[in-house]
């Protein structure tokens, strides 16, 4: 590659990485400026007198704390619950031979063309006679089990070879523990992409949360932020503040994970 | 040696019992139930449900809202896909150069993917703010003022570039693998038959990827018919003078806001068709036999 050509390449992607950061380097500076620094038409990079003030006030006011809680709950037990059922039916639709098994997979792999934004109506209406608003059973309900995630786990169950489960048979292994000592071992990859995406998107997760609760204690975090920025408007110093809380412990996470994330990913695209 | 499976399918039956037992009642029983609804008037604070068949669709049809957030989300559509996958594109070819720091820039330009729609939502409505945001800021520099989230015609395209900037990663990552995927003894040949970088990128590459950018548009264009939290966060109720209001903006409006859950039903119903269409289209041009 000659030179001119690497450096138009760096300096594309260097142009387009810092335009892709901005907006999180900028908000992340500014949250430490007083409001003054805020409202002004002559903004600095770096904060003048930095100041913890903001998070303070966020911190005091809102339920930040409970609404981190709830999303950690709802987020844990919803990826332990779809990595565990899906990847049970996955290994099951692989890996048994029973009557209608290509019809459970086709209907399992059809409800993936059912939107969410269309449930939500009959969920909702359905919740509420259940006793389910404002409850946690009633944020996870939705998403317990993934098609998605059965999908996945059927693809990478269907590569384990047959003898290996067989011989396990004959040594008189159980059916269950089988697949927690052999097949599950053996697809931990798959699993691990699979509980990434899962954690995050439920994490990250606003339609059905901000539907379905209403008490300020059952908010999960993007919908604590959406109640806590409705009610500051352009306090941007609190609403900036805010938002980095909620960004910044996924960036962390990210960042720390970001190799099987984006593999997990590129993993899925390539196989939809 | 074939080993006695019969004994072992009962097992079968069990592990898929819990994942079909669960879509049955949650999403299959719920998308007949919407269907039902669709056919009734039905206010959640009143009692009486009245059997109306199509009159909700009828009504649709002639609703000025209901009609601004179809044009909406086709705008949407057409903004963020072309865009979203073009410069995905440039950037993954950029990339694919064998250059290096590679996976930190794929980390960077991936990150908006994983943080919440709410927070960045936030960010960006700040960053687009008329007189404290850095945007008109920097543009006070050379005189030009712009109202972006405040303006009829500047709201959409301003809430659009915000979900490209936020969903980008994903194409880069996608077509990152595709681009790897394409063995190097076809770069070879083109370039042993001497073509040039320009037309080897269009007649070979881009051909090759074909698969990609079919499953990344419908991927685009699923986004876009669903969008909502952007909107949500970014827009004034769906404003200014619902310029902004998606199809889902506008049912969660009906449905939660004023209660109507027959006529939010029949939206979500026009919504489920235009996804079951583009998923056919998919699967149609997906399948077609590829070869390299």
């Amino acid at each position: 590659m000659n030179r001119a050509r690497r450096v138009t390449i760096y300096g594309l992607l260097i142009a387009g990485g810092l335009l892709m950061i901005f907006p999180f380097v900028w908000s992340v500076l500014s949250s430490f400026k007083p409001p003054a620094e805020i409202l002004t038409l002559n903004p600095q990079l770096v904060p003048r007198e930095p100041t913890l003030d903001n998070y303070r006030e966020v911190l005091a006011s809102g339920s930040f704390g409970r609404w981190y809680l709830n999303s950690l709950i709802v987020a844990v037990i919803v990826t332990v619950s779809v990595c565990l059922f899906s990847s049970l039916a996955g290994y099951s639709l692989a890996k048994y031979r029973y009557a209608g098994r290509t019809v459970i997979f086709m209907a399992i792999l059809s409800t993936m063309m059912i939107p969410a934004e269309m449930l939500v109506i009959p969920w909702f209406i359905t919740g509420g006679y259940l006793g389910l608003s404002d409850t946690y059973l009633g944020i996870m309900f939705p998403g317990l089990i993934s098609a998605f995630g059965v999908f996945l786990m059927k693809q990478f169950m269907e590569g384990i070879p047959d003898a290996l489960i067989e011989s396990a048979r004959i040594d008189g292994t159980s059916e269950v523990r089988i697949f927690f000592r052999i097949v599950l071992p053996l697809v931990r990859p798959a699993l691990a992409s699979l509980a990434i995406f899962t954690f995050v998107s439920n994490w990250d997760a606003f339609l059905w949360p901000l539907i379905i609760t209403n008490d300020r204690a059952l908010f999960t975090l993007p919908v604590g932020l959406q109640s806590f920025a409705g009610a500051h408007g352009v306090e941007y110093h609190l609403v900036i503040a805010a938002a980095n809380l909620v960004v910044l412990p996924v960036l962390v996470v990210f960042i720390v994970l970001q190799k099987q994330i984006i593999q997990g990913i590129a993993l899925t695209g390539v196989k939809g | 040696m074939r080993l006695p499976r019969i004994a072992a399918d009962g097992w079968g039956l069990l592990f898929v019992a819990p994942a079909a037992t669960f879509f049955l009642v949650v999403n299959i029983f719920p998308m007949f139930y919407a269907l039902f609804l669709s056919f009734h008037d039905w206010n959640l604070l009143s009692v009486s449900k009245s059997f109306v068949f199509l009159e909700n669709y009828y009504s649709l049809f002639r609703d000025p809202a209901f009609l601004r957030s179809l044009l909406n989300t086709f705008l949407y559509c057409v903004i963020t896909v072309p865009l979203g996958l073009g410069v995905g594109l440039a950037v993954a070819v950029l990339l694919n150069a064998k250059i290096r720091a590679s996976a930190l820039f794929r980390t960077v330009y991936f990150m908006p993917v994983i943080t919440s729609v709410v927070a960045s939502g936030y960010i960006w409505s700040w960053l687009y703010d008329p007189t404290f945001g850095f945007i008109n800021q920097l543009l006070a520099g050379i005189g030009v003022q712009l109202p972006f989230l405040e303006s009829t015609w500047m709201a959409l395209p301003s809430i659009a570039v915000m979900s490209v900037w936020k969903n980008l990663g994903f194409n880069v990552v996608v077509f990152l693998a595709g681009l790897q995927g394409i063995p190097d003894y076809v770069y070879e040949a083109a370039r042993i038959d001497g073509t040039s970088r320009w037309r080897t990128f269009w007649k070979v590459t881009l051909p090759l990827l074909n698969p990609t950018v079919v499953f990344l548009s419908v991927m685009g264009v699923m986004h876009s018919l669903k969008i909502f939290g952007e909107v949500f966060v970014m827009s004034d109720d769906g404003g200014p003078l619902n310029s902004t209001a998606s199809v889902v903006y506008q049912v969660v409006e009906t449905a939660f806001q004023s209660h109507r859950m027959g006529y939010g039903s029949a939206m979500t119903m026009i919504l489920f068709l235009m996804i079951v269409a583009v998923t056919v289209f998919q699967m149609k041009v997906l399948t077609k036999k590829f070869t390299y």
